[in-house]
């Protein structure tokens, strides 16, 4: 095959998936030195060159700085982008600062469809007598829980979806390497129907094939990390993946859209 | 206009041991190349970095000859066992797949610039080989410092006709600006894109500051899977000049130079 053929077979490839980043990002973070600063620009320009056709997109302020403040700079940007959507960042309910899920008057905006908690940064723990309450009321939304695995342990995580069977949980593969844990993520997600696997840093060699193989496609979700991270890294993996072309479509995009689709407010 | 060449340059074979990852073994990791049009791969065996000399030499020659000659191999220096290191690389002069030196600071807790390493300098010079090492940035693992870029400069500055190979470029921080600079100055110095430096903009940056004809293509496989990165760089946007020297061209030009006329 020619260059040009294959790189028209990859970008076609890649395009039929309708891909649906469950990660996208504004702001910046020093985890990832090299990163440009997530402008919203920047971010539809990669959208655009990746064939990436919506986000929930979060800011970094979020775990950086304050949450209640990065919540309003990322719902101000994203007026006049219809095909975004917010992850906003949500703490335990109690003590709630001013501004956030808990504090007087608040109301679940209309643009955000999910939600993701920083326990390790913001110094509190998945344990439900703390976040029981902030659980009970994502689950009356039916908003999905989003926490990367940096942030909390394996065995909260566990013990959190038993508890909570009908809060989609996605644990998201960034900042530090995974890979060194799937023998603890592969019986988690085999346990746990309601938590689901983001792939921008799911890259250990057949990983995607095992999964669908001997857990299905279901729980596996398209994030990128953009853009500290090159969403053609997760969108390759898919596309080139040996399973079904189904479950290409599912795990792109179809996953997280059915997840949000649900959302109830 | 000849057929494109697609070489992974920085590839393990060998269970991966600390990790689980499925399709290691060398019948999978052949399946996969031909899914992915990967002709040729090298090979560093777990088994011979891990110290175990004889059984990686053995592994590796089998694989080679499993292959049909699609996989060559390098073998491992380890400065913490010299004479057993260098007999074992002794013993592969002559083999057919035998094609380089990796040596990997980080893991062998050894600092890339200990005087210990001069020793396989030395060796690479005498028997005209290229030297891959790991080069990381330093990160929240405080072992990758002892494979900073900027470490090995003393053995690259005296040793300027083995070409050494910089594996991972240097890392997803700040030693990727070491190792571009390290290969701005030294014309002996390459960089392999393998492993899981997903920075965004990662292929066409080190393109623009170093020069195509100076980074390779690789994956790290098992530990990363060769999708992660084949995709990303086919898609990157450099020329198809600059994509047929870092997809296969250069790595060849280093390590195995007598092939490269082949398929033009």
């Amino acid at each position: 095959m020619s260059l040009s053929q294959l790189k028209t077979q990859i970008a076609e490839d890649i395009a039929a998936l309708d891909p649906f980043d469950a990660s996208g990002w504004l702001g910046r973070t020093g985890d990832y030195p090299l990163m440009e600063d997530g402008s919203p620009e920047l971010l539809h320009t990669i959208y655009r060159n990746a064939g990436i056709n919506g986000a929930l997109v979060s800011h970094w302020h979020g775990r950086e700085y304050c949450p209640a403040d990065a919540n309003k700079l990322l719902l101000e940007s994203l007026i006049g982008r219809d095909k975004w959507l917010a992850t906003l960042t949500v703490q335990p309910l109690f003590p709630a600062d001013p501004g956030l899920a808990g504090s007087e008057g608040w109301v679940w905006p209309e643009q955000a469809r999910a939600a993701r908690v920083f326990p390790a940064s913001h110094k509190y723990s998945l344990v439900e007598w703390c976040v029981g309450s902030l659980c009970k009321m994502l689950v009356d939304l039916h908003v999905p829980l989003f926490v990367m695995h940096t942030e909390t342990s394996f065995e909260e995580v566990y013990a959190l979806a038993r508890r909570f069977p009908e809060l989609n949980i996605v644990l998201e593969s960034q900042t530090k390497k995974i890979l060194y844990h799937m023998r603890m993520i592969l019986p988690l997600l085999k346990a746990c129907p309601n938590v689901n696997l983001e792939m921008s840093n799911c890259c250990s060699q057949g990983m995607i094939e095992y999964i669908c193989e001997n857990i299905g496609p279901s729980q596996l979700v398209l994030g990128t990390f953009s853009p500290a991270c090159d969403p053609l890294v997760p969108l390759g993996l898919i596309a080139q993946a040996r399973i079904s072309e189904e479950a290409k479509k599912m795990i792109a995009g179809d996953n997280i859209r059915r997840i949000i689709a649900e959302v109830r407010l | 206009m000849s057929a494109l060449r697609i070489v992974d340059a920085h590839m393990h074979l060998g269970c991966p041991w600390t990790l689980f990852t499925h399709g290691w073994q060398t019948a999978e990791v052949l399946r996969l190349m031909n899914h992915l049009g990967i002709e040729r791969a090298y090979s560093i065996h777990h088994r011979w970095l891990a110290g175990d000399l004889d059984e990686g030499r053995a592994a590796s020659l089998e694989a080679y000859e499993q292959s049909g000659g699609r996989i060559p191999f390098m073998a491992v220096f380890d400065p913490r066992c010299e004479k057993q290191s260098l007999a074992a690389i002794d013993s592969c002069l002559g083999e057919g797949g035998f094609i380089g030196i990796k040596i990997h600071p980080s893991f062998h807790g050894i600092a890339a610039d200990d005087a210990s390493y001069e020793v396989i300098w030395e060796y690479a010079q005498e028997h005209n080989l290229p030297i891959l090492s790991h080069t990381w940035s330093e990160t929240y693992n405080p072992v990758q410092k002892l494979s900073l870029p900027r470490l090995f400069e003393t053995h690259i500055a005296r040793h300027p006709s083995v070409s050494f190979v910089m594996g991972h470029a240097g890392g997803p921080g700040t030693g990727q600006y070491q190792a571009a600079e390290l290969a701005g100055k030294y014309p002996n110095v390459y960089l392999d894109i393998a492993g899981d430096v997903f920075t965004y903009d990662l292929l066409p940056r080190l393109v623009r500051n170093v020069g195509a004809d100076r980074v390779i293509f690789g994956t790290d496989q098992p530990w990363i899977d060769p999708r992660s990165n084949l995709a990303r760089t086919i898609l990157s946007g450099i020329t198809d000049e600059q994509m047929r020297l870092v997809l296969g061209e250069n790595a060849l030009r280093v390590f195995e130079p007598h092939l490269l006329s082949e398929g033009d």
